[in-house]
């Protein structure tokens, strides 16, 4: 019995997701932002050491690290990783092996290296070169995808969220008509430091 | 993937990369021109090189350690964004930069520990060939097996899609009853430290108009 309702799920995984893993991104990750920008958001509201103008900052940040997180990820992330895929599958990048085995079929390959429709997944018959093709796209595949990642979520999403946050604490303290210290240089206010 | 600050690499096969329709025509033909701009590549063979990079490529493509990559570079790039960023005023600078290294470090402290625990069930309950008792639990059924699981890729996937929605399943419940509640803990403990820094700052400086 408790077997069953457990092989459920998992033919469901198994069934949806082994050949082809990138459908179930979209769901996980639009639950795990989601989820995680919900719990920060009530953690903010809920903090009574934090003042209504930073809480006016600071909600705002936490939902569009969200929705940025999340279109980011599908901009950058995913298009680098796709970008990286098709350099190696069309050939633009490939290891000295298979390098030479198009040289030596130039007159098949060569006009067609760099093309997005050429595959040489579909051309490689040779193991061995097979095996060094894969190699060298899993693991330029693999460092492309962390770069992007990197980039995607720890640069350009926090400068995305920051500035719309920033619009949106600028709209609440002018509907409420409160006074804030104007922004200024870091470590400038005019006076000198012993 | 990104989860909350974690990415899944995934074998992907690009064979049903559709590039339909108005848009799809679109990206193909820009995608076409960069391609064709580009100059063919043929990285240096070196065997020791190769060994270097695919282990650190195995390591990168676990859940776990990949937390650790994407906390480590939130931790030195997302509080320097934050502080510099001059469109709001310094306090509410301070504040925002010390709520983020304090999400940073709760999230990645309780968020590393379940997906290195979820990953290590997966991989042990998921051996086709094992044969002690629970090395084959969360396997799927035979016949679903021999029909979607063909080959390494496909079990790979199918661990990765398998932990990762376990591990998203309990970080629904960790998110709120952990993270949260330890990002406000080290928020606040940040900006007092924060307050008192100033307060020093301010105690010491001579204004030099007098």
């Amino acid at each position: 019995m408790v077997k069953n309702i457990l092989k459920k799920p998992l033919n469901w995984i198994a069934k949806s997701f082994s050949e082809n893993p990138s459908k179930m991104l979209i769901w996980t990750g639009v639950i795990g932002w989601t989820t995680s920008s919900l719990a920060q958001i009530g953690a903010i509201l809920f903090n009574p050491k934090l003042k209504n103008e930073q809480k006016s900052f600071l909600i705002p940040q936490e939902t569009w690290d969200a929705m940025a997180n999340i279109g980011m990820f599908f901009l950058i992330t995913k298009g680098g990783q796709l970008f990286a895929q098709k350099l190696f599958e069309t050939g633009k990048i490939a290891p000295k092996s298979v390098r030479n085995f198009l040289e030596r079929n130039k007159d098949l390959y060569k006009d067609r290296i760099g093309k997005l429709d050429f595959r040489l997944d579909d051309v490689l018959k040779n193991p061995k070169l097979m095996k060094d093709y894969k190699t060298y796209k899993s693991i330029g595949t693999t460092f492309t995808t962390v770069g992007c990642s990197i980039l995607a979520s720890n640069i350009i999403t926090p400068i995305v969220r920051n500035n719309m946050a920033s619009k949106m604490q600028n709209n609440y303290i002018q509907a409420k008509n409160i006074e804030v210290p104007q922004p200024n240089f870091v470590n400038y206010n005019g006076s000198m430091r012993i | 993937m990104y989860i909350g600050g974690s990415v899944m690499y995934v074998q992907n096969n690009t064979d049903n990369l559709a590039f339909e329709g108005r848009f799809g025509k679109f990206f193909r033909r820009i995608g076409q021109k960069a391609f064709d701009v580009m100059p063919e590549i043929t990285p240096k063979e070196s065997k020791k090189g190769i060994e270097k990079a695919k282990k650190y490529e195995d390591g990168m493509s676990k859940p776990h350690v990949n937390k650790l990559i994407i906390g480590g570079t939130a931790l030195v790039t997302q509080p320097f964004i934050d502080y510099y960023n001059h469109k709001v005023d310094e306090e509410t600078r301070t504040v925002a930069k010390n709520r983020t290294i304090a999400k940073v470090v709760a999230c990645t402290a309780v968020g590393l520990p379940i997906r290195k625990l979820f990953y290590d069930i997966v991989q042990k309950m998921t051996d086709k060939n094992g044969s002690k008792r629970f090395s084959k639990a969360l396997l799927p059924d035979k016949s679903v097996l021999r029909k979607y699981i063909k080959n390494d890729t496909h079990l790979k996937n199918y661990r990765n899609a398998l932990s990762t929605t376990l591990a998203i399943l309990v970080m629904c419940v960790t998110n709120f009853v952990l993270d949260a509640p330890l990002t406000t803990h080290f928020t606040n403990k940040l900006n007092a430290k924060s307050a008192k820094k100033k307060e020093f700052e301010q105690k010491t400086e001579v204004n030099i108009y007098g």
